[in-house]
């Protein structure tokens, strides 16, 4: 193997141990979820005693969860795109289609991520709380920040891989992914 | 430039976005925001912010990776064999009864699973070995798969309802419900397809073994109660509206949890890999789900969907010609445009306009599903078939689809019976004992 396809075989390694653990974190969650869900229809049903604000809690559970899933989701190739001009175009196409899409899809998330930190900044003074139990949201604006921040960084990896290998048949961050 | 002229050109961009593959969910991002900037600039940053954090802190949504995990935790316990298993021992005797147990395991694990490659790859890695030790064609055998699978987001629980459920905001549960005996239809009339085409060509689906005995049958279907446990506990749950449905789907987890432990199937390795499927398809969902809440205030502002309204009220149709048009238009968009793409970027378009028009949301939802069905076994992006490919190698593409076609018509024989039949969607949801969460 050639000097710069180790390098390259290297960033995809070290990008996806990074999303690998926020994989596991995001599988906490989830795991979450399913318990506190659980617990909330045990004391509402058998105990008769419903969990005031559960709902809050299993809100807030769940936004984490989704921040922790982006950049893995990007990796394993599960958010979903129309993929007609592959068949069409074939790979002379699609290395200069996917720069401007990576290069978009970087943009758009610079600008969610801009504005989630703002609104995080804003935080009680905006009345950012949740609804029964008025927890600050200010910290989950950033996780949620984050969490795009590494689908961000993600596609930037996918960006430089691809142009490294711009004339190669195949691109390695899709074959990876 | 009118408020219409900004939302046909951004219309146009985000089709030209999808186009060169950037996924869904950001192009409607992108779409929704520009748009949203250039109608309303103050209030464009801010509500990106709100939007993508609002979306993901509804607790209704949580019912999304319950769900998905609950499929997952069946496929490590085994159900999927049981069931599969329970099917045989009733219609294996038959001549094309092997593709319709698979059929009915399908439709079987769909009650467990809410994703449809899910139903199509755990029941095709069950099915497919035996209808080729069978002989079965390979052209019906891997048809029947990519079709039982389709199953997978009609009939409850169903990651395509809850998300046309949260942009129409339309009761989750009533959606389950009605989903449940257009589901079964489907399924009947998929294994009708079977019959017929097992009568004219007896050699793709010859008769597999000897009719299984009573005890026998009753065995297998002893080995199916934990299925008939975790699916009466759900859909049944939600029915009777015992607990909402976000509640049903993480009893069925636990359910399905303490189901794979007894079975000692339980593994971390596979517990680990079920969490982190489950979390893939949790991003999937929430990208787009995120996209279209910043695609929808933008589409809104347009006056796109008011103009659409207006126009198609002056060719004087009527409900039952729009329907029609609305219908065929999306089978076609199907047959290049992923299912979930196709949900939500036409509903912030035509939700309005079929409001004004008096279509029952519920029953459209169904209606809508099944066009989704159609979509994930159309050639040439029909992704169950890709799915099924990568469990049967061996088999040519070309002979998959042409696998396909008498489910694809029994697809739109369905669709064609609930648009005269509303009442096969709308009964269930309209007994319900609460209107469902």
């Amino acid at each position: 193997m050639s000097e710069p396809a180790k390098t390259i075989d290297r960033a995809l390694g070290v990008t996806d141990g990074a999303v690998g653990v926020l994989g596991r974190l995001g599988s906490v969650a989830v795991a979450a979820l399913v318990v506190m869900t659980g617990v909330g229809v045990f004391f509402r049903y058998v105990l008769n005693d419903p969990l005031n604000g559960l709902g809050d809690i299993v809100g807030l559970t769940l936004s984490l969860s989704v921040a922790f899933s982006l950049a893995y989701g990007a990796r394993r190739g599960a958010h979903v795109a129309v993929d007609v001009l592959n068949m069409v175009g074939g790979r002379i196409v699609t290395r200069w289609t996917d720069v401007l899409v990576r290069v978009l899809g970087i943009a758009i998330i610079a600008f969610a991520c801009y504005a989630l930190i703002r609104n995080g900044m804003c935080g009680l003074l905006c009345a950012f709380t949740t609804s029964s139990l008025s927890i600050s949201h200010e910290p989950f604006y950033y996780a949620m920040a984050f969490g795009f921040a590494t689908y961000g960084v993600v596609l930037l990896v996918e960006l430089i891989v691809g142009l490294a290998q711009f004339r190669r048949d195949v691109d390695p961050s899709e074959k990876s992914s | 430039m009118s408020n219409i002229d900004i939302g046909l050109i951004g219309l146009a961009v985000l089709l030209l976005m999808l186009a060169i593959r950037m996924p869904v969910g950001l192009s409607m991002m992108i779409v929704g925001f520009a748009g949203h900037w250039f109608l309303n600039l103050r209030g464009a940053l801010p509500s990106l912010g709100t939007v993508v954090l609002s979306t993901t802190m509804q607790e209704a949504l949580a019912i999304l990776p319950l769900f998905v995990l609950m499929g997952n935790l069946a496929g490590v316990s085994r159900m999927s064999s049981d069931l599969y298993d329970a099917a045989y021992a009733w219609v294996g005797h038959f001549r094309g009864g092997l593709a319709s147990a698979t059929i009915l395991g399908c439709a079987g694990f769909s009650a467990l699973s809410g994703s449809s490659l899910a139903s199509a790859v755990t029941m095709g890695r069950v099915a497919l070995p035996e209808m080729q030790r069978y002989n079965y064609s390979d052209k019906l055998a891997t048809g029947a798969i990519a079709a039982g699978g389709t199953l997978g987001i009609l009939i409850p629980p169903s990651a395509g309802f809850v998300i046309y459920a949260i942009l129409t905001e339309e009761s989750i549960g009533r959606l389950f419900m009605a989903g449940v005996l257009p589901g079964l239809m489907l399924a009947g009339l998929f294994i009708a397809a079977i019959t017929l085409l097992t009568t004219f060509k007896p050699e793709w689906g010859p008769a597999a073994a000897v009719r299984m005995d009573w005890s026998g049958r009753g065995r297998a279907m002893v080995r199916a109660i934990p299925i008939m446990i975790v699916i009466t506990a759900t859909i049944g749950g939600i029915y009777f509206g015992i607990y909402s449905a976000t509640e049903a789907a993480a009893i069925g987890c636990l359910l399905a949890f303490g189901f794979a432990l007894w079975r000692r199937s339980l593994t971390w390795a596979n517990f680990g890999q079920a969490l982190m499927q489950t979390l893939s398809s949790t991003s999937t969902a929430f990208l787009i789900l995120i996209g279209a809440f910043v695609f929808l205030p933008f589409i809104s502002l347009s006056g796109i969907p008011a103009a659409l309204f207006e126009l198609l009220s002056g060719l004087n149709l009527g409900k039952t010609g729009i329907l029609i048009i609305v219908m065929v238009t999306l089978v076609m968009l199907g047959t290049f445009m992923e299912g979930f793409a196709i949900l939500v970027l036409t509903l912030p378009l035509l939700e309005p306009m079929l409001r004004g028009f008096g279509v029952d949301m519920i029953w459209y939802g169904v209606m809508m599903v099944i066009v989704l069905e159609m979509g994930l076994i159309s050639p040439p992006v029909g992704i169950n078939v890709f799915v099924v490919k990568s469990i049967a190698g061996d088999v040519p593409m070309n002979d998959i689809f042409k696998g396909i076609v008498p489910f694809w018509f029994a697809m739109a024989l369905a669709l064609a019976i609930l648009m005269v039949l509303p009442e096969i969607a709308l009964f269930l949801p309209n007994t319900m004992v609460r209107g469902g969460g």
